[in-house]
């Protein structure tokens, strides 16, 4: 009981600095982006004061049910992919669930965003799902292709072992550097950041499936954002920077849980500044011309990627 | 249980009942779906009842049997055809005697097909079957009915076809003759049934009668999609493993343990989810986008049987337990739109959730399952598969269906938004949610589809004893969790996780009040227009289309159109020589006297 108990209470702190880490991280973007335009930009602690302001507001407006379904599935949603998420090599819920268990609990706070935002009956917020849902057919095309190739190459579909077999820097990104390369690509279109970000383009379509929200729904959307900004870059982290296990914890206990966590922590900040860095210099594609780059080139890329990694475990018989 | 009792519940009741419904007139489709619930319950009791009967009637050996495999099946027609005719007491307006009792016709047909232990059973309830479609369709719309014809005609020669060569070798229509068939003769044997059981489940490139038929009587139409479609599944999982048997396939050679026939068919129904998504996604009307999404969602099923390891066949098995589920509900919710608004085109609804929010419920939580949200049992079978084409590290048929079901969610968002979501429109302001037994027909599927989510070891308990019927391995699994070779979920876990991450986001959501306002109140920029009605739903995909457009123009159903005008106008020359003339006539009997008794001259 006491275990379980202890569990529970250390799940619930790893999700809470991990949504406290996504507004530092949301907030570090902000500076970055304004300080490559020239400008001041805010305190990089400005996202917790944006939360909590709009979670005290004391007017909200709602259109009907379905439009409060967007806040409580996006945030429940987004609190249960960081649970199936290692961060650190912490395991929460992760040896109970496998890689494609989280791909479709990662969909679930979208979709509940696409239902609310699409029950605002606003036309932006409509067009807004659509771009959203094309530019997802586009990146998950080479995305699926790098993940394919990683569970074919380490033969498992669970995150933890993936952990375990990538220990002492024997990293994805070493071995199957083609994979990772696609996967990046595929990354900037996951956290739609420039020259991705068509759904949410505020000047042309007023945010898009953000638009009807404010108050405490779009404080708990901004929650659900900070959320999935540390979700997408630790599942690279995961996947292809071996999720920042550089001591084992059976071997040093807990000073190695907190090695972990603090690199793991630089590791996804590394991915994260990379992304805003190519976010501050591009101008926006075109919804069409999004999906004909991710279905071309990153696919190319990640297709090479998959022959590699098909040729050196089917038929080298390579067994990491 | 006897052999009465299987016969009279499964067979002979539908037929009585369809005669009884037919005379009744206006009360029909109330009498027959008493009559289909009986079979239903039957089925549900005797589980685990087997028997198997053979006799001889008119001279031939007939056998019929009720195992695992069938029950099973029996079980989601039962399911689908229960709630089709529960529905159709209201949606059904006119002449609903004719339709109830066509509708117990087909579930006679069914049942038969599905007990049937020897071939000729088979074939003449296949053809019971198959014809009462014909006529549910041709209610609708004749030129439908005929392209559905043209292709039940087509599968009903393959399967005669095939039945003729296994009599030619075996001299016993019993499938437990089978095995008396020579391996060499597997190799014309399996492409025939293949085709002739693919075509009731729109295997691509035989699909084409689908989006007509699918778009006759939504109600029928739950029941064509969700329950008949699922015997083209059954007939290839027995071509497969009770006729040919893994013996003989893996005769043919085997890629990495699966063999060649397997893979083919796994590749097969690959690219028919593929291809049934991509063109689901641009489909304005709902009928059309359902069929096109129940030829993708089948085309899982096919990968399943292809793969042939435990794992892949129960997700199969269990992928067509939940197709028949979710999309007898997606099509019941489609009549349920057509029956208030009277409009199919999701361009022109929007908004109806507002007013049916039980319907739309049951809509929501089936196109969960369609796209696999783990909160329904849809996910499981889904993940099945994937795991199992994982684990044999397959890199065309795995990308392939992974990108099918993100593309699941592209139409699946377009029936949310386009016909339930978005602004209600001025003239659907007064329509109301449906009486209560329409929306029991719904509830009644969504409830195992819940149960199964939560406790898939319930039905993995029935899919087992299939698996182990046919002597394959079982699976691995206990009540909540289930396990691949490769990797593993646990579904106590994940709900509990969720159900405590819902409180915490309900937590911070109750602490401040909102106040409601109308659909016109909202965001445009400035511009306040309240005389446009602005429903971005036309053309909802347009950019993708575009994108996809030199794609789009190669349609299999234009080749089709091209090859039977080819042959029209080669018909319409031949045609020519009804004269009318009896001269002529005598002319050409002379000639072919002329010809035969050459012919006869050389032959002796």
């Amino acid at each position: 009981m006491m275990d379980l108990i202890i569990d529970i209470a250390l799940n619930a702190l790893y999700v809470l600095l991990a949504v406290a880490y996504g507004l530092l991280l949301l907030g570090i973007a902000r500076k970055i982006n304004a300080r490559v335009h020239n400008r001041v930009g805010p305190p990089v602690y400005q996202n917790f004061i944006d939360v909590g302001k709009l979670l005290a507001k004391k007017t909200n407006i709602r259109h009907n049910w379905i439009f409060d379904l967007a806040p409580l599935f996006g945030l429940a949603g987004a609190l249960l992919t960081l649970l199936y998420i290692p961060m650190g090599g912490y395991r929460l819920l992760s040896g109970d669930g496998d890689l494609i268990l989280l791909l479709y609990i990662m969909v679930i706070p979208s979709l509940g965003m696409a239902l609310g935002s699409g029950a605002s009956a606003n036309p932006n917020a409509g067009v807004g799902v659509m771009r959203a849902l094309t530019l997802m057919l586009a990146y998950e095309m080479p995305f699926l292709l790098t993940l394919l190739s990683l569970m074919i190459f380490y033969n498992t579909t669970s995150l933890s072992v993936l952990l375990c077999k990538q220990q002492g820097f024997r990293w994805a990104i070493f071995v199957l550097p083609l994979s990772a390369l696609a996967a990046d690509m595929a990354l900037q279109g996951m956290m739609m950041k420039k020259p991705f970000d068509i759904p949410i383009a505020p000047h042309e379509i007023g945010s898009g499936p953000m638009v009807e929200f404010g108050g405490k729904y779009l404080g708990m959307l901004m929650l659900f954002g900070a959320a999935f900004a540390v979700v997408e870059t630790s599942l690279f982290v995961d996947l292809f920077l071996g999720g920042g296990v550089i001591l084992n914890p059976s071997q040093y206990g807990i000073i190695a849980y907190m090695v972990n966590y603090f690199v793991w922590m630089l590791l996804v900040l590394v991915v994260w500044v990379i992304a805003v860095f190519i976010n501050a210099v591009f101008p926006r594609f075109r919804i069409e011309q999004a999906f004909k780059f991710y279905w071309k080139w990153p696919t190319v890329i990640a297709a090479l990627g998959l022959a590699q990694a098909y040729v050196m475990s089917v038929i080298l018989g390579v067994v990491p | 249980m006897d052999l009465q009792t299987l016969f009279g519940i499964f067979i002979v009741l539908p037929v009585l009942g369809a005669f009884l419904s037919y005379s009744l007139g206006k009360r029909a489709s109330i009498v027959a779906t008493a009559f289909s619930a009986v079979p239903l319950i039957f089925t549900y009791l005797r589980m685990g009842d087997w028997s198997q009967y053979t006799f001889t009637a008119l001279g031939i050996n007939m056998s019929f049997e009720l195992n695992p495999l069938n029950w099973f099946f029996i079980l989601m027609t039962s399911l689908t055809s229960f709630s089709a005719l529960l529905f159709s007491i209201s949606s059904v307006k006119e002449r609903q005697n004719g339709f109830a009792s066509l509708m117990l016709f087909a579930v006679a047909g069914a049942n038969g097909v599905l007990l049937a232990r020897d071939f000729l059973s088979l074939f003449v309830f296949w053809e019971i079957m198959s014809w009462s479609i014909f006529l549910l369709v041709m209610r609708a719309s004749g030129e439908s009915a005929r392209i559905y014809m043209i292709f039940g005609a087509i599968s009903a020669y393959f399967i005669l076809f095939g039945i003729g060569i296994v009599y030619h070798y075996t001299g016993s229509f019993l499938y437990s003759a089978v095995g008396g068939v020579p391996a060499y003769a597997w190799k014309y044997l399996l492409p025939i049934f293949i085709v002739g059981f693919g075509v009731k489940m729109a295997m691509m490139p035989l699909h084409i009668w689908a989006p007509h038929a699918y778009s006759s009587e939504q109600s029928f139409v739950a029941y064509l999609s969700g329950g008949l479609s699922k015997l083209g599944a059954y007939g290839i999982f027995l071509t497969f493993y009770s006729f040919a048997t893994v013996g003989v396939l893996a005769g043919f050679g085997t890629f990495r343990t699966v063999t060649i026939p397997g893979y083919a068919l796994a590749l097969v129904g690959a690219f028919t989810a593929f291809i049934g998504t991509m063109l689901a996604i641009f489909q304005d009307d709902l009928r059309k986008l359902l069929a096109y999404s129940s030829i993708a969602q089948l085309g899982y099923v096919l990968v399943g049987f292809g793969l042939g390891t435990p794992l892949a066949v129960g997700g199969a098995l269990f992928h067509a337990f939940n197709h028949a589920l979710f999309k007898a509900v997606l099509f019941l919710g489609s009549a349920a739109v057509i029956y208030r608004t009277g409009e199919y085109r999701i361009s022109e609804l929007g908004g109806i959730a507002y007013r049916m929010p039980f319907t739309f419920m049951a809509v929501l939580i089936s196109i969960f399952a369609l796209a696999g949200i783990p909160i329904t049992s849809g996910f499981i079978s889904k993940w099945m598969i994937y795991e199992a084409a994982i684990s044999l590290k397959f890199v065309i048929v795995t990308p392939l269906m992974l990108i099918a079901s993100v593309g699941a969610f592209l139409y699946s968002f377009r029936i949310l938004y386009g016909v339930f979501l978005g602004q209600l429109h001025r003239r659907h302001e007064h329509i109301k949610e449906l009486p209560p037994h329409m929306l029991a027909a719904m509830y009644i599927l969504i409830v195992p589809m819940m149960v199964f989510a939560v406790a898939p070891g319930l039905i993995f308990d029935w899919i087992n004893s299939i698996l182990v019927y046919y002597g394959m391995n079982g699976l691995t699994y206990t009540t909540f969790s289930y396990q691949s070779s490769v990797g593993g979920a646990n579904m106590l876990v994940f709900f509990v996780a969720f159900m405590a991450a819902f409180m915490v986001a309900m937590g911070l959501f109750m602490m401040k009040k909102a106040r409601t306002v109308d659909q016109y109140d909202n965001y445009l920029g400035g511009e306040v227009r309240t005389d446009v009605e602005l429903h971005a739903a036309h053309n909802f995909y347009k950019p993708l289309r575009e994108v996809w457009e030199p794609l789009l123009k190669y349609s299999t159903e234009r080749f089709y159109t091209r090859v039977a005008r080819f042959f029209a106008g080669g018909f319409e020359e031949i045609k020519k020589v009804y004269t009318g003339n009896p001269q002529d006539y005598a002319a050409y009997a002379a000639m072919a006297f002329i010809v035969f008794f050459l012919i006869g001259w050389w032959l002796l």
